[in-house]
C-alpha cells in the first residue's frame, strides 16, 4: 500500500496534481482530504500532541500547494507529503517550547472531527496481553524521532524503500540499515516489569 | 523490588510483525482525526488572492455540497439573462418615456401659451400633457 485505495471513478493522484498546479482549488481539496489522515499520523508520531498535530497538518497542505510547482515528477505524492509534514512537525514543537509572550489563551476555532479509519496491523496485537500491548506502546514511545518514522514508513503507510528514501530523506540505501536498527531498539526496550 | 524480563511473545514476532504492531497499537488510539480541509482551503485560497502572480494559478472556488457542476452554471447562465432582462425593459421605458416628452414638448410649441416671457409655463405645459394622454 503506498496511498489510499480509490473509488472506482475516482481521479488518480497525478489528475489532481495537475489540475491543482493549473489553479484547480478544487483538486487540491480533494487531495487534501484524501491525505489528511496520513499527514495528520506523521504529525501525531512526531509531535504527540493533538493541537500541534493538526497545526502541522494544516502548514503541511499549504506549504506543500505553494511548493506544488516545484514537486518533481519522480516522487509519489505520499513520500512528498510525509517529507513535509515530519518538517513542519519538528517546526511546531519548537515553536510551541518557546515562551509565549503573553499568559493569556489563545482562542482557537476547533476543527470538524472525522472518524479514523482502522489500522491494518490491529490484529496482530489481538493476541496481546494488556502488559504486552503497554510495554509496547513505550518501547515505541521511547524511540528516536527518525526510529518511529522509519517504522510508519513501512509499516503503517507500506511504503517501498525508495518511497521510505524519499520521505526520510534518506539515502535508499540507508533506509534497510535505518528499518532494522529501530526494530532491533524496539526490541530491547520492550519489558515487563 | 520489581523483576524486568522481556515480553515473552512479543521476542517471538518476526520484525515485519513487530514493526506492524508497534505503529498499530501507538497510532490506533487516534479514534478521531481533524478534518483541515476547511482551513487549508480557507489560507490557501487567501494566499492565491493576494499572490496571483507568484502562483500564477486561477482561483476555483470549490463546489457547493450537493450542486453539480452543469446545475450551477445553467443557474448562472438564467441569472445572468434574467439581469439582461431588466436592463433592457428598464432602457426600454427611459426611449419610451423621453419620445413622449419630446413629442409633447413639440405639440406644446404649436399651441398658444399666454403670457409667455422666454420661459416655460409649467402649468400649461402640463395641461397639454394631460390633453393629450
Amino acid at each position: 500500500m503506498t496511498g489510499t485505495t480509490l473509488a472506482p471513478g475516482e481521479p488518480a493522484d497525478s489528475t489532481l496534481v495537475e489540475a491543482a498546479r493549473r489553479g484547480d482549488l478544487y483538486a487540491w481539496e480533494r487531495l487534501v482530504r484524501r491525505y489528511q489522515e496520513p499527514v495528520y499520523r506523521i504529525a501525531w508520531l512526531v509531535v504527540r500532541d493533538s493541537e500541534l498535530a493538526e497545526k502541522a497538518t494544516q502548514s503541511t497542505f499549504v506549504r506543500a500547494f505553494r511548493a506544488l510547482p516545484s514537486m518533481g515528477d519522480d516522487i509519489g505524492l505520499l513520500p512528498w507529503l510525509i517529507r513535509i509534514a515530519a518538517g513542519e512537525s519538528r517546526q511546531q514543537r519548537r515553536e510551541s517550547s518557546r515562551p509565549t509572550p503573553t499568559d493569556r489563551p489563545v482562542e482557537r476555532e476547533v476543527a470538524p472531527q472525522l472518524p479514523a479509519s482502522p489500522i491494518a496491523g490491529l490484529a496482530e496485537t489481538s493476541a496481546m496481553t494488556p502488559a504486552e500491548r503497554a510495554s509496547l506502546a513505550e518501547a515505541f514511545e521511547r524511540l528516536g524521532e527518525e526510529d518511529r518514522l522509519v517504522i510508519a514508513a513501512r509499516y503503517l503507510f507500506g511504503l517501498t524503500r525508495s518511497e521510505a528514501a524519499d520521505a526520510l530523506s534518506l539515502a535508499s540505501g540507508l533506509v534497510d540499515e535505518q528499518l532494522h536498527g529501530a526494530l532491533a531498539r524496539l526490541r530491547s526496550r520492550m519489558t515487563v516489569a | 523490588m520489581a523483576v524486568e524480563r522481556h515480553a515473552g511473545s512479543l521476542t517471538g514476532l518476526s520484525d515485519d510483525r513487530l514493526g506492524t504492531a508497534a505503529v498499530s497499537i501507538v497510532v490506533g488510539e487516534l479514534q478521531w482525526l481533524p478534518d483541515v480541509a476547511p482551513a487549508v482551503m480557507d489560507r490557501v485560497s487567501r494566499d492565491a488572492v493576494a499572490y496571483p502572480d507568484h502562483f500564477d494559478r486561477r482561483p476555483v472556488a470549490p463546489p457547493s455540497p450537493g450542486a453539480p457542476p452543469v446545475e450551477r452554471s445553467a443557474r448562472r447562465t438564467l441569472g445572468r439573462l434574467v439581469v439582461f432582462a431588466v436592463i433592457l425593459v428598464v432602457i426600454a421605458g427611459l426611449v419610451f418615456f423621453a419620445a413622449t416628452v419630446s413629442a409633447m414638448a413639440e405639440q406644446a410649441t404649436l399651441l398658444p401659451i399666454d403670457g409667455i416671457d422666454g420661459t416655460l409655463d409649467v402649468r400649461r405645459i402640463v395641461h397639454v400633457v394631460t390633453e393629450a394622454a
